[in-house]
C-alpha cells in the first residue's frame, strides 16, 4: 500500500520525464521532421497524414527499447496483479488457488456495504483526505519558492537536504520523534508538568487527530515534494523575470504573475494525481496510532481492508473494499481531469477532441 | 515432567493468553462442521515420563513447573542416531529474540546441522508471522515443516490443514508415539492444541501453562508498603501514590493485558463461564465484566498508566523504576529483567480480592504457542524421519539434546559457571535469535531453570500461591466454526470499544451496545457452538461473589 502525498506522486511521476511541462514533451524532432504535432491536430488536421508504422518504428525505436524495463515493471507489479482483484468476487483462503476458489459474485460487496464499519472507514478516509488535501498540498509549493528565493548556493542545498531528508525515515520512527515531542510523557509535556502545568494530550484527542497525522505527513513529506515544483521553477524563463524587474515589479508581484503561473501545469497535473490516490491516506500511520487515539478516529480504508482480510481472514471482504475505493479513486480522476480541461490545462491526459 | 496427567480438565487450559485477545486466542479451529465433535473423540498421544530426570523441586498435575536450581550435574541422551537422513529440511519458524546471524556464518548452527545428520534450512520471520504464513501458503512451494499459532490469528484452520498438512494420526495417536521418546514426554493437555477435525497434524509446543501476572519494581512498591495489595482501592491508591507527575508512572499502557489482571481481581470466568445448565456465557457478558471495565477507567482517568500508547522501551523503563508493573506473560517472567538491571527480582502480584465479597481468580494459559505440521505427503519414510526431527528439537531440559539445541557446545558456545550455564561472547552471538526460533517450533515441556537458584525458588513458591484459585478456560481444544471464521473480527470491534470505554472516549452504554452487536453478528452462536461440544467434566465455573 503506497502512501499517498504528492511526494509520492512526484517519485511515480519521476518515472517519465517529468519536469517538463506536458505541453513541451514531444520530441522536438518530431516538430523538425514536420511531423504533425499535437496543436495541428488540434487545429483539426486528420490522424491519417502520420508515418506509417514502419516509418516510425525505425526513427524511434530507441525510445521504445528505453521504455521496456519502465513498461514490464509496470505489468509485473501493477497489471498482472490487477487480476488478483477477482477474489473480490470469491470465497477466498490463501491455502486455495485463485481458480479453485467458490464464485460468489457480489456477496462480498453486499456484505461490506452492511457493515457500518465500512461506512466509518470510508468516512475517516474523506474526512482526513479532504484535511490533508488542504493542508499538506500547498506546503511543497511554498517550500520550493522559500527555496527559489535564497540566494547563496549553499544555503539553498542545506535547507533542502534537511527538508526532505524526513521522507526517508520509516513511519515507525517518525511516529516515535512525535511522541518524544508530544507524547504524554513527551518532552513538551514533562516540560508543562514540572512547571505545574497540565498536560496536553495531543497525540490521544481522536477529535484533533486529523490535524495531527497531516502534521506528521508534512514534516515527512512535504519537502520531497517540493523537489518536483523546485525543477517547474528552473524551467521558468528568466528573461520573464529580467523584464518585469525592468518594468519595476516586486517580489511579490514577480511571484505572483510570473512564478506561480510559471507553476500552474505541474500543480494542476499533480493535484489529479493526488486525487486519484487521495483515498490512500496511509497505512502505518493509522495503524501505529491505533491503540493512542482508539478504532473510530483511526480506521481508514486501508486499515479496514488489512483488519478484515489479513486479521479477521476474509482475504475477500478485503479486497472488495480496496476494489470500492479503487472504483472511487478512479471516479475522482476523471472529474479532476474533466474540471482541469475546462480550466484549459492538460491535466493527466489530453482528450481526444482536443 | 515426572507426573501424569490425564484429566482433561487441567488439560483445557486458558485459551486466552489475554482476555484481550478473547476468541480470538481459541478461534483456530476447523471450519468444517462437526469438527469440533470428532476433535473430542480422538485418542490422544500416551503420555510417558522420559527417565533418569532428577529436577530438584517437583512440579505437579496442576501445571507448577519442575525446577532445577543448578545444571544437571549429568545430561540425559534421548535419541540414539541422527534424524535428518535426507539431507536438507526446509522449515518455516520465528525469533522474538534479535535475528541469528545466516548458517555460513553461525557456529552454533552449523554444529546443530551436524548433531542432526543433515542440514535445517530455516526462514526465520522477524515480524508479523501471520501476514508470511499467509503468503507462503498462498504460493502453494510450503517448506516441510511450518509453525502453526492457533492464538495468532490465522483463521479458518481446520480446511487449510486437510488442503496442505499431512494426518499425523496414525503415527502419534496412543501408544504409537512411544516410538518418539521425547514427544510421548508430552502431556496429554499440550496435545490437544494439536488436534484439529479428529485428527493429529503435529507435535504441540508447550510454553507455560501458567498464564499472566502482573510483575512489580519492588524498589518503587517499598514505599507503599508493597506491591501485594487487598482491594482495588486500595491498589489504586498504591498506584497514585507511586506516580510521580511527568516522572514515574504506576502502570505500562497495554491496556488489554491490564484489564485482564483487573478482572481477575473482580472475579471475571477465564474467556467464558460454564453455567449450571451447561450453556456458555462469554466473560464479556458478565456482571463483573463492567465492573471491570468501570475501575479500569477509575484507573485511567487517575493517570496511573504510562501516557503513550506505543511504548517500546517497556522492559527498560520497568527496570529502571519509571514503569512500577507490567504484565508478563508469566511468573517465570520475575527473573527476566536482571538482563535490564541485574538487582532486580520482580515482585508476582498474587491476584487479591477486588472488594471483601468477592473470590479472586487467576487464569492459566493455553499451555503451548501451538504445533508444526508436516507439508502435504505420502511417503512414509519422509513422515518418519520428520518426527524424529521433531523428537530431537522436542527434548526437554537436563537432555543431551536439549544443550544442542538451546545452549550450542560446552567451552564454545556455552561454560558452566558455578554450577549454572552461561553463554559465551560467541554464543551470545549465535545462540538467542536461533535458539528462540528453534523453541517456537519444537519443545519439551518447560521447567523453571535461573542461573540464580534463589529467582527458581521464589518463582516456584509463587506458582504455588497462583494455583490456588487458578481456572482453566473451559474451551480449551474446543472448536468453533463461527469463532473460527468471525470470532477475530468480532472480538477485535469489541476490544476496541472496551479500550475506548477505559480511555474515557466512550461510555460504558457504548459498550453495552457494542456487545449487542457481537452477540448478534455471531457471538450467541459461538457461544452455542462450544456449549455444544464442551465435554461433561468441564466443571461449571465458580460464582464469582461469596455466598
Amino acid at each position: 500500500m503506497t502512501q499517498t502525498t504528492p511526494a509520492i506522486a512526484a517519485e511515480e511521476e519521476a518515472m517519465s520525464p517529468p519536469l517538463e511541462r506536458p505541453r513541451d514533451r514531444k520530441p522536438s524532432r518530431r516538430t523538425a521532421n514536420g511531423d504533425p504535432s499535437r496543436r495541428d491536430r488540434k487545429g483539426g488536421r486528420p490522424r491519417k497524414t502520420r508515418d506509417p508504422f514502419g516509418v516510425r518504428l525505425r526513427r524511434d525505436w530507441q525510445m521504445l527499447v528505453l521504455m521496456i524495463p519502465g513498461a514490464l515493471r509496470l505489468l509485473l507489479f501493477f497489471y498482472i496483479p490487477i487480476f488478483g482483484n477477482v477474489i473480490a468476487f470469491q470465497d477466498y483462503q490463501p491455502y486455495l488457488k485463485i481458480t479453485e476458489a467458490p464464485y460468489v459474485a457480489m456477496q462480498n460487496f453486499i456484505d461490506l456495504f452492511n457493515d457500518s464499519r465500512f461506512f466509518l472507514a470510508l468516512k475517516n478516509t474523506l474526512i482526513l483526505a479532504v484535511i490533508q488535501l488542504v493542508l499538506f498540498f500547498p506546503v511543497p509549493i511554498v517550500l520550493a519558492l522559500v527555496v527559489d528565493s535564497m540566494v547563496t548556493p549553499r544555503l539553498r542545498k542545506a535547507f533542502q537536504s534537511i527538508v526532505y531528508l524526513p521522507h526517508f525515515l520509516s513511519w515507525v520512527l517518525v511516529i516515535a520523534l512525535f511522541q518524544q515531542m508530544l507524547g504524554g510523557a513527551g518532552f513538551i509535556n514533562k516540560f508543562l508538568l514540572s512547571h505545574g502545568m497540565d498536560a496536553i494530550p495531543f497525540m490521544t484527542n481522536p477529535s484533533t487527530f486529523p490535524l495531527l497525522v497531516s502534521l506528521e505527513s508534512v514534516w515527512k513529506d512535504a519537502g520531497w515534494g517540493m523537489i518536483i515544483f523546485l525543477a517547474a521553477l528552473a524551467s521558468i524563463d528568466a528573461s520573464l523575470y529580467e523584464s518585469a524587474a525592468a518594468d519595476g515589479a516586486g517580489r511579490f508581484r514577480r511571484a505572483w504573475h510570473i512564478t506561480l503561473p510559471g507553476m500552474r501545469p505541474v500543480i494542476v497535473l499533480l493535484l489529479i494525481l493526488n486525487l486519484g490516490s487521495i483515498l490512500t491516506v496511509g497505512f502505518e500511520q493509522f495503524i501505529l496510532q491505533r491503540d493512542a487515539v482508539g478504532a473510530d478516529a483511526s480506521e481508514v480504508l486501508d486499515t479496514y481492508a488489512y483488519y478484515t482480510g489479513v486479521i479477521g481472514g476474509d482475504w475477500s471482504m478485503g479486497a472488495a473494499a480496496g476494489l470500492a475505493k479503487g472504483v472511487v479513486g478512479t471516479i475522482l480522476v476523471l472529474m479532476a481531469n474533466k474540471v482541469a480541461h475546462m480550466l484549459g490545462e492538460d491535466g493527466i491526459y489530453r482528450g481526444s477532441e482536443r | 515432567m515426572s507426573f501424569e496427567v490425564g484429566r482433561r480438565q487441567l488439560l483445557a487450559a486458558g485459551g486466552a493468553a489475554a482476555v484481550a485477545v478473547g476468541a480470538a486466542a481459541c478461534g483456530g479451529g476447523s471450519s468444517q462442521s462437526g469438527g469440533a465433535k470428532k476433535s473430542a473423540e480422538v485418542e490422544l498421544p500416551t503420555y510417558k515420563a522420559l527417565a533418569g530426570l532428577t529436577p530438584d523441586l517437583k512440579g505437579n498435575e496442576q501445571g507448577l513447573h519442575n525446577v532445577y536450581l543448578n545444571a544437571p550435574k549429568k545430561l540425559v541422551r534421548t535419541t540414539d542416531k541422527k534424524p535428518i537422513t535426507s539431507g536438507t529440511i526446509k522449515a518455516l519458524t520465528q525469533t522474538f529474540a534479535t535475528p541469528p546471524p545466516p548458517m555460513k556464518s553461525n557456529p552454533f548452527w552449523q554444529n546443530l546441522n551436524k548433531q542432526l545428520g543433515g542440514t535445517l534450512d530455516m526462514q526465520v520471520v522477524i515480524d508479523s508471522y501471520p501476514d508470511k504464513f499467509a503468503t507462503i501458503l498462498a504460493s502453494g512451494d510450503l517448506p516441510d515443516l511450518m509453525w502453526v499459532p492457533p492464538n495468532q490469528g490465522i483463521p479458518n484452520i481446520g480446511l487449510m490443514l486437510e488442503s496442505q498438512f499431512t494426518d499425523l494420526t496414525e503415527y502419534l495417536s496412543g501408544d504409537k508415539v512411544l516410538e518418539w521418546k521425547n514427544l510421548a514426554a508430552l502431556t496429554p493437555s499440550s496435545w490437544r492444541t494439536a488436534v484439529v477435525n479428529g485428527k493429529i497434524w503435529g507435535a504441540p509446543i508447550p510454553s507455560t501453562p501458567f498464564g499472566q501476572v502482573y510483575l512489580g519494581n519492588p524498589d518503587v512498591w517499598k514505599d507503599v508498603d508493597g506491591f501485594q495489595s487487598n482491594s482495588a482501592e486500595e491498589f489504586l491508591e498504591k498506584c497514585k501514590d507511586v506516580s510521580i507527575k511527568g516522572k514515574r508512572w504506576a502502570l505500562e499502557p497495554f491496556l488489554p493485558n491490564a484489564f485482564h489482571m483487573f478482572g481477575e481481581w473482580f472475579g471475571l470466568p477465564n474467556g467464558y463461564r460454564v453455567n449450571k445448565d451447561r450453556t456458555l456465557t462469554a466473560a464479556t457478558q458478565t456482571d463483573e465484566y463492567l465492573e471491570t471495565l468501570e475501575y479500569a477507567r477509575k484507573v485511567f482517568k487517575a493517570g496511573a498508566f504510562y501516557p503513550d500508547l506505543n511504548l517500546a522501551e517497556t522492559s527498560q523503563y520497568f527496570a529502571n523504576g519509571t514503569i512500577a508493573a507490567l504484565v508478563s506473560v508469566g511468573p517465570r517472567g520475575a527473573s527476566e529483567y536482571r538482563h535490564y538491571n541485574k538487582d532486580l527480582l520482580a515482585d508476582i502480584l498474587i491476584p487479591f480480592a477486588a472488594d471483601k465479597d468477592r473470590n479472586p481468580v487467576y487464569d492459566m494459559g493455553y499451555g503451548t504457542v501451538g504445533f508444526t505440521p508436516l507439508k502435504k505427503t505420502d511417503d512414509e519414510k519422509k513422515i518418519r524421519e520428520l518426527l524424529d526431527l521433531i523428537n530431537y528439537l522436542s527434548a526437554p531440559f537436563g537432555t543431551e539434546e536439549y544443550m544442542t539445541v538451546n545452549w550450542g557446545r560446552e567451552g564454545k558456545d556455552y561454560e558452566v559457571k558455578d554450577g549454572n550455564y552461561t553463554l559465551t561472547k560467541s554464543g551470545d552471538t549465535n545462540v538467542p535469535g536461533l535458539q528462540s526460533a528453534l523453541q517456537i517450533m519444537a519443545a519439551g515441556e518447560g521447567v523453571i531453570y535461573n542461573p540464580i537458584a534463589d529467582d527458581s525458588e521464589y518463582i516456584y513458591e509463587q506458582e504455588k500461591k497462583l494455583l490456588e484459585n487458578a481456572q482453566q478456560s473451559p474451551i480449551k481444544g474446543l472448536y468453533s466454526d463461527t469463532a473460527s471464521s468471525k470470532g477475530t473480527e468480532l472480538s477485535t470491534r469489541l476490544s476496541d470499544v472496551r479500550d475506548d470505554v477505559i480511555q474515557g472516549r466512550k461510555t460504558i452504554d457504548d459498550f453495552t451496545k457494542a456487545l449487542k452487536q457481537w452477540e448478534e453478528g455471531g457471538g450467541k452462536k459461538i457461544l452455542e457452538e462450544y456449549a455444544e461440544v464442551l465435554p461433561e467434566d468441564v466443571p461449571v465455573t465458580k460464582d464469582p461473589k461469596k455466598k
